[in-house]
């Protein structure tokens, strides 16, 4: 086992291979399933299990029906909880029969939960995500040494979590609800398997059925997200859209931020998921109707708080020339609802420093504290300075 | 002089089309902003907080330029071969810098809505944006 920190040289590597997970994690599009379905048949070997058959579906929420089917399709309304059982319309139905039978043949997709019954005897079919985990992905764990675990966990797959379990895993869990099954999931996982991929790096060496496995691991997480089982592994593409803000958070101000090729999907809103209405098309009477105070706070920041305020009759509070912006104006406006925010606040309007395809400047907001007095102090706030070095700036775009 | 077209051919990156592709971009040795990130000269720094971290180290940017924010829209800082050099090895009081820019003949920040920005040599810090949320949190576009 490697004790020693790491070198320089490993750091900078280290920062590459961090872009690389995450670029892949945040991967759209379809996958490559030959390669995919090569790594899994590798995760089973590694655990003595043989090679699965596929099922390939288009995305999580059709994986997750069908692993429902496996696991006693008679529960399955029940165990998916109401909600989501509700978006199981009709039209995903019909959509899976046809990839199913695409794959299976009609008589198979007729047949499936009966065979499946039968060849298991009337169990249940075995889930192996638990197995995989603890004779994979733990084992490959304790081969690290301590220092180097926690180092690089720190390093590498504490940022990397942020961005793919936190929020992408972390948001299609809560969209999905939580009755999900045992699941693999793909190229949200990669910060765990670019974590033990990274040691291997480093000179921690894995026995070879392990080694073997982990080669696998990273190779089938390329893909969205799996159900693994004896004998099938039902796979799942990933999403055909993802939208992200400069935060790495879910957000799409054009329509959902994470879509599949199937239609499932869902909006969000600077890493909240909003309604589809607040994205695509916020009304001040459903603003003034929304209970929940962040979806009404995102509805108004996509509805734009300018014409929201003015909606309201409210001016600003004060205004000066936007500094290396000719011709523009920043606003500050007292927020009416300090509920909003979570706290009282002010709201800084500016106007982008370049133009719209259509000629335009898009206006944004952003909160700025609520002890602010001038339009000019709240920009320099927001850029970490005192206002007189924030009135040189001699261009913005 | 350089044009949006030469970043982008180097980069690889792409810029929306309406932007004018072929025209000079202007150089600057003074405060900037492109959207979210402040770019602040070396004699703003001590009234910034911002300082150069002791023993920090400078890394070489290569032609697809370094991503100093990611968003749906990128920020990349870019320069040809040693241009400029680059450094995350920066302290700054309030959290935002990202990293030090130290430009010898002349490096540009890209990004596909807002187009480029030119630096004159001389050293800059790369600071994110905040705003005031329930907690201070860097903002997001």
């Amino acid at each position: 086992m490697r004790k020693t920190l790491m070198t320089s040289a490993e750091l900078a590597d280290l920062a590459e291979w961090r872009d690389e997970c995450l670029a892949r994690g945040r991967a759209t599009g379809p996958c490559d399933r030959p390669i995919v379905e090569k790594g899994v048949i590798d995760m089973y070997a590694s655990i003595g299990a043989p090679p699965p058959q596929f099922i390939w579906l288009d995305s999580p929420m059709a994986g997750l029906l069908v692993a429902g089917l496996l696991s006693g399709g008679d529960q399955l309304g029940h165990q998916l909880g109401d909600q989501l059982w509700d978006q199981l319309a009709d039209q995903l139905w019909d959509q899976l029969r046809d990839q199913l039978g695409g794959q299976l043949g009609d008589q198979l997709w007729h047949q499936l939960w009966h065979q499946l019954a039968d060849q298991l005897g009337g169990q249940l079919a075995d889930q192996l995500g638990h197995q995989l985990w603890d004779q994979l992905a733990d084992q490959l764990r304790d081969q690290l040494g301590d220092q180097l675990r926690h180092q690089l966990w720190d390093q590498l797959a504490d940022q990397l979590g942020h961005q793919l379990r936190d929020q992408l895993r972390g948001q299609l869990r809560d969209q999905l609800g939580h009755q999900l099954r045992d699941r693999w999931e793909g190229q949200h996982l990669l910060y765990w398997a670019g974590w033990l991929a990274f040691a291997g790096h480093l000179g921690v060496v894995y026995p070879p059925a392990l080694d073997a496995g982990l080669k696998g691991w990273l190779a089938a997480s390329d893909t969205g997200w799996m159900w693994p089982y004896a004998g099938i592994c039902i796979c799942t593409e990933r999403p055909v859209e993802l939208g992200l803000d400069g935060a790495g958070r879910m957000h799409s101000e054009t329509g959902m931020a994470m879509a599949y090729s199937d239609g499932w999907g869902f909006h969000a809103w600077h890493g909240t998921r909003v309604p589809e209405w607040v994205v695509m098309d916020p009304t001040l009477g459903q603003i003034a109707a929304e209970e929940n105070v962040e979806i009404r706070r995102c509805a108004i920041e996509s509805y734009g708080w300018d014409a929201y305020l003015a909606s309201l009759g409210e001016g600003p509070v004060s205004t000066c020339a936007d500094p290396g912006n000719p011709g523009q104006v920043l606003k500050l406006y007292d927020v009416p609802d300090a509920t909003l925010y979570g706290g009282p606040v002010r709201l800084l309007v500016m106007t982008n420093g370049s133009v719209e395809r259509d000629g335009t400047r898009r206006t944004y907001a952003e909160t700025v504290p609520v002890s602010t007095t001038t339009a000019l102090a709240g920009a320099a706030w927001r850029a970490g300075m005192t206002p007189d070095i924030y009135a040189t700036l001699q261009r913005r775009t | 002089m350089t044009t949006l077209t030469d970043l982008t051919e180097m980069t690889g990156r792409q810029v929306l089309d309406y932007l004018d592709l072929d025209a000079a971009i202007p150089t600057h040795d003074g405060l900037v902003a492109q959207g979210d990130i402040t770019v602040i000269p070396e004699a703003m720094w001590q009234r910034c907080g911002i300082a150069f971290a002791p023993e920090g180290s400078w890394a070489e940017i290569k032609s697809q330029g370094v991503t100093v924010l990611a968003g749906m829209h990128d920020h990349v800082l870019v320069a040809a071969k040693s241009a400029a050099q680059w450094s995350t090895d920066v302290t700054d009081i309030t959290d935002l810098a990202i990293g030090i820019v130290d430009v010898t003949t002349e490096a540009h920040l890209l990004h596909e809505e807002h187009g480029g920005i030119g630096l004159a040599p001389g050293k800059y810090a790369l600071r994110a944006s905040r705003e005031q949320a329930a907690i201070i949190r860097r903002v997001a576009d």
